[in-house]
C-alpha cells in the first residue's frame, strides 16, 4: 500500500527538470490560488506528472525557458498523513532544488502559517513568501503586515494577485536573479526541548539531515512525534539505533509529561503559527454573514439533500450534453422531432455520425476483407476513445466547476453521515458521484482521499453503473420492458443493485482493512475538513483543468481502448481455419460458448453465446456489450438485435445485473492498477467483481421469477 | 471520561480553548495540521445537537472547519467566556 510518489513519476520529474538553470518548488495550503499563480507565471504550459483536476498531481512549468517551477499538491503541513503530504514529501527530497517559495493566501493567511513554519523549520533551504490574492483579501478587510512577517521571518514577502496580473513580474524578477534567504525560525518544543537536542546532537543524523537538506532539530521532532516516513527515511540509512533511541525517548517523555508526543509537538507549532497570525495579521471589517447557499448546505437535512440534488444536476448536464438523455425524452413528450434531433445532434452522437461517415468513404478502397475487417476495427477504436471526449471533459470541468466554487467541500459535508456507514467518509462521494458519468475520471479522482479511505473507493467505484452502462441498459429496458413504469421501475432498480454493490463492496474493503492492518486503520472515517469560502468559480482555472485532463486521457487511456479493440476483433475474425468473416466459426465463438454457460441458470439457453460474446467483447467497453450482440445476430440496429434474444423480463434484468457488475471496463482496469500500484489486486478484484456479478444475476433472477 | 466538557456538546457562537484530544495519532495529525492543538481557541459556528449525524462548524483563524461528531466527542474544551474581541 505504498503511496508515495514512485521512483517512476520522480524519474519522469528529475527528467522533466532538465537544462534548468534554477529550480523552484512552489508550496502551500490546499485553496490558496497556488495553481492559478503557477499557470500565470508560467503561462499556463505546465507538464503534469500525474492526473489533474481534483488530484494529486506535480506540474512542472518554466519561463525564461531555463527558470524552473514545480507545482507541488497543497497541503497543510509535512506529515505523511496524507498522500498529498507524501507526495509533496517526496518531491522536496528528491530534486535539487534551488529554493522553495511559500504561499500565504491572503483572504485566509492563518491558514497558512502552520505550513510556512513546518517548511522553514524543516528545510535547510533558501525561501521566499509569497502573498496571492492580495487585493481580494483588501476588499475583505484583511491586512497583512508583509513589513513585519518578512521581519520576522527574515525572508522577503511579495504581495501578488494573480488573476489581475499584479507582483507577477516583480516575482519573476525575483525568482530570475535568484532565491538566497535563510530563514531563522526557531520553534521551542517546551518540554520536549531536551529530548528533541539530544537526538538532534547525534553525529550520523546530523550528517543524513545535511545530506537530505533537512534540519536535525526538524528530524528530531518528528522521531519524537513519531512520524513512519521519517524513521523508514532513516532506517533506510542504517541509522536503527537513532530510531530506536528516539522511540525510548518519545516513551520517557510521554511518561513524564502524560500527553501525547506528537501532540506536544505539534502544538509548539500551531502557537508559532497563531503568534505571526496574531502579530502580523489584522482584520478590520467582520466576516459577513454566511450566504443562503451557505446556510442550506449547513442545515442537518438540507444539506444531504441539496447535495444529492448537486449531484444530479451535474450528472443532468454531463448526459444531455453527451447523449441527449434524458433531455431528448422530456423534449419528446411534446415534439419526437426534437427529441430525436437532441439525440442525434449530441455530441457523442455526432462524433459516432463522424466515424460512421469516415468508414463508409475509407472501407470500399480496402479490397481485402481482413483489411476492411481490420480498419473498421481500428475505426471502432478510435471512434470510442474520441466518444469518450466530450463525457470526460464535461465530466471534468464540471468537477472544475464545482471543486472551485467551494461547493464540493458542503457536498462532502452533506453526504459524510450516509456513506460513513460504508467505510467512506464525505470526501468519497465526489468520486462516487463521478462515477455516474464515467469510472475513469472517478478513479481518478479518488487522489483526494487518504491512503486507507483510497482503497475502498476505488474498489466501489466500478460498481456504479456508468453511461456507457447506461446505453446498454436502456436498450434492454426498452425492449424487454412494456409500460413507462416498468421501464423507470427497471433502470432505477440496477442503478441502486449497481450503488448497493459499490458501498457493500467499500465495506468489505474497510473490514479486510481492519483485520490486515489492526487497529491503526480506523474503520469509519472521520471528518475533518476545511470549508473555503463559496465565490464564483475562475473561468481561466476551470479551462486549465479541462484541457490537462483531456490531453492526459487522450496519452493514458487511448492506447489500452485501441489494443483492446483489435484484439477483439481478431478473436472475432480468426477461426480455426484462419481468417473469416462468420462470427461462429471464430475463436471469439467458443470463447462466447464457454463464458455463456454462466447466462444458462436463468434460462436464456439459446442466447447464452451470444451474451457470453457480448461480455467478453463489453469487458472492452460496456457500450461493446449492446454492439456485439447486433454484429452477431447479423442486424445493424441494436434495438432489433437485442429484441432477437427473446429474454423474459426476469432474465433481462438479470443480464442487465450482470452486465453492470462484472468487470470495470479496460480503462477503467488500467486506472485501477495506476492508481493501487498493484497488479495482483485488479486480478483478485476481476475474480471478486465477476463472482458477485453472478451472484446477483441468480439471486434477481430468482426473486423476480417469483412474479 | 469526567465531567469535562466535549465539543461535541458546545452550543453554537460560543467560544472553547482545546484543553485534550483524545484521539488517535492520525486523527491528532490531522487536526493540527488544520490548525486545532490543546491551546487553539475555537468558536463554533453551527452544532446541531438534535441531529446527531451532523457534523459541527468551527471557526478558527478566519476558517470555518467541519469536524465529524466521532471527532468532537473525542476533543476536551473549557469554555470561554470572554466576548469576541478580534
Amino acid at each position: 500500500m505504498s503511496a508515495s510518489a514512485t521512483a517512476r513519476e520522480l524519474g519522469w520529474l528529475q527528467g522533466s527538470l532538465s537544462g534548468c538553470r534554477r529550480i523552484y518548488a512552489l508550496l502551500g495550503a490546499p485553496n490558496t490560488g497556488k495553481s492559478t499563480l503557477f499557470n500565470v507565471l508560467t503561462g499556463g504550459k505546465a507538464r503534469v506528472g500525474n492526473w489533474p483536476g481534483v488530484t494529486v498531481s506535480v506540474s512542472v512549468g518554466r519561463f525564461d525557458e531555463d527558470i524552473c517551477l514545480v507545482d507541488a499538491p497543497g497541503v497543510y503541513g509535512l506529515g505523511s498523513v496524507s498522500l498529498e503530504e507524501r507526495v509533496t514529501r517526496d518531491v522536496l527530497l528528491s530534486i535539487p532544488l534551488d529554493a522553495v517559495v511559500l504561499l500565504v493566501d491572503a483572504t485566509m493567511p492563518e491558514r497558512s502559517l502552520y505550513l510556512i513554519v513546518s517548511v522553514l523549520e524543516a528545510l535547510e533551504k533558501p525561501a521566499l513568501i509569497v502573498v496571492a490574492k492580495a487585493r481580494l483579501a483588501h476588499a475583505l478587510g484583511i491586512h497583512i503586515d508583509h513589513e513585519g512577517l518578512s521581519r520576522a521571518l527574515g525572508l522577503p514577502v511579495i504581495l501578488t494577485s494573480a488573476l489581475e496580473g499584479v507582483g507577477v513580474d516583480e516575482l519573476r524578477e525575483v525568482l530570475r536573479s535568484g532565491v538566497k534567504w535563510r530563514s531563522k525560525l526557531r520553534v521551542d518544543y517546551g518540554l520536549a526541548e531536551e529530548y528533541i537536542n539530544r537526538l538532534a546532537s547525534d553525529p550520523s543524523l546530523a550528517r543524513v539531515a545535511g545530506e537530505l537538506h533537512l534540519s536535525a532539530r526538524w528530524i528530531a521532532a518528528q522521531l519524537i512525534a513519531g512520524d513512519d516516513h521519517v524513521k523508514s527515511l532513516l532506517e533506510s540509512r542504517g541509522l536503527t539505533g537513532i530510531v530506536e533511541e528516539a522511540e525510548r525517548l518519545s516513551e520517557e517523555l510521554r511518561e513524564r509529561v502524560g500527553v501525547e508526543p506528537s501532540l506536544l509537538i505539534a502544538q509548539s507549532r500551531v502557537r508559532v503559527a497563531e503568534r505571526l497570525a496574531s502579530s502580523y495579521i489584522v482584520r478590520k471589517k467582520p466576516r459577513s454573514a454566511p450566504t443562503w447557499l451557505d446556510r442550506v448546505f449547513r442545515h442537518p437535512v438540507g444539506g444531504p439533500l441539496a447535495s444529492i440534488a448537486l449531484i444530479f444536476s451535474v450528472f443532468l448536464v454531463a448526459f444531455s450534453v453527451n447523449t441527449g438523455f434524458p433531455l431528448n425524452v422530456i423534449v419528446a413528450h411534446w415534439s419526437p422531432g426534437l427529441g430525436e434531433a437532441l439525440e442525434n445532434y449530441s455530441l457523442s452522437g455526432l462524433i459516432g455520425e463522424g466515424f460512421e461517415y469516415l468508414k463508409a468513404v475509407i472501407l470500399p478502397h480496402l479490397h481485402r476483407a481482413w483489411e476492411a475487417g481490420l480498419a473498421s476495427a481500428v475505426l471502432d477504436g478510435v471512434g470510442i476513445v474520441a466518444g469518450f471526449i466530450p463525457l470526460v471533459g464535461t465530466i471534468v470541468a464540471l468537477t472544475a466547476l464545482v471543486e472551485d466554487s467551494g461547493l464540493f467541500t458542503r457536498m462532502a459535508v452533506g453526504l459524510h453521515p450516509i456513506v460513513s456507514r460504508f467505510g467512506l467518509s464525505g470526501r468519497s462521494v465526489y468520486p462516487l458521484a463521478l462515477g455516474t458519468g464515467c469510472n475513469v475520471p472517478a478513479v481518478l479522482s479518488t487522489r483526494i482521499l487518504d491512503p486507507v479511505e483510497k482503497v475502498r473507493a476505488v474498489f466501489a467505484i466500478p460498481f456504479i453503473p456508468c453511461s456507457a452502462r447506461f446505453i446498454v441498459i436502456s436498450i434492454f429496458v426498452s425492449v424487454f420492458f412494456k409500460t413507462p413504469l416498468s421501464q423507470t421501475l427497471a433502470a432505477t432498480g440496477i442503478y441502486l443493485v449497481g450503488l448497493l454493490a459499490a458501498l457493500i463492496t467499500a465495506r468489505i474493503v474497510a473490514r479486510y482493512q481492519a483485520w490486515r492492518y489492526g487497529s491503526s486503520v480506523e474503520e469509519e472515517p472521520q471528518l475533518v475538513m476545511e470549508l473555503p469560502p463559496l465565490h464564483p468559480p475562475s473561468g481561466k482555472v476551470v479551462w486549465w483543468t479541462t484541457r490537462n485532463a483531456l490531453l492526459e486521457y487522450l496519452k493514458k487511456i487511448g492506447g489500452p481502448i485501441l489494443l483492446g479493440a483489435i484484439v477483439i476483433w481478431s478473436l472475432l475474425s480468426i477461426g480455426p481455419h484462419g481468417y473469416t468473416g462468420d462470427p461462429t466459426e471464430s475463436l471469439a465463438y467458443y470463447i462466447g460458448r464457454a463464458i455463456g454457460v454462466i447466462f444458462e441458470p436463468i434460462g436464456a439457453k439459446g442466447a447464452s453465446w451470444i451474451l457470453g460474446l457480448a461480455a467478453l467483447a463489453g469487458a472492452v467497453a460496456k457500450e461493446i456489450f449492446a454492439d456485439t450482440i447486433a454484429v452477431t445476430v447479423g442486424s445493424p440496429e441494436p434495438h432489433k438485435a437485442v429484441a432477437m434474444l427473446g429474454l423474459t423480463p426476469a432474465q433481462a434484468f438479470a443480464v442487465l445485473v450482470f452486465v453492470t457488475l462484472y468487470v470495470p471496463c479496460i480503462a477503467t482496469l488500467v486506472v485501477m492498477i495506476n492508481e493501487l500500484r498493484e497488479r495482483k489486486l485488479a486480478i483478485v478484484y476481476l475474480g471478486y467483481s465477476t463472482s458477485l456479478a453472478v451472484l446477483l444475476m441468480y439471486t434477481s433472477y430468482a426473486l423476480l421469477s417469483l412474479f | 471520561m469526567g465531567s469535562n466538557p466535549t465539543l461535541a456538546v458546545m452550543p453554537p457562537g460560543s467560544r472553547v480553548r482545546v484543553k485534550a484530544i483524545l484521539a488517535g495519532w492520525n486523527a491528532s495529525w490531522r487536526l493540527a495540521s488544520i490548525g486545532i492543538a490543546p491551546g487553539t481557541v475555537v468558536e463554533v459556528v453551527s452544532n446541531d445537537i438534535a441531529y446527531p449525524w451532523s457534523p459541527i462548524v468551527v471557526r478558527i483563524g478566519g476558517v470555518e472547519v467541519a469536524i465529524g461528531r466521532g471527532i468532537a466527542s473525542r476533543i476536551i474544551v473549557e469554555p470561554l467566556n470572554e466576548p469576541l474581541n478580534d
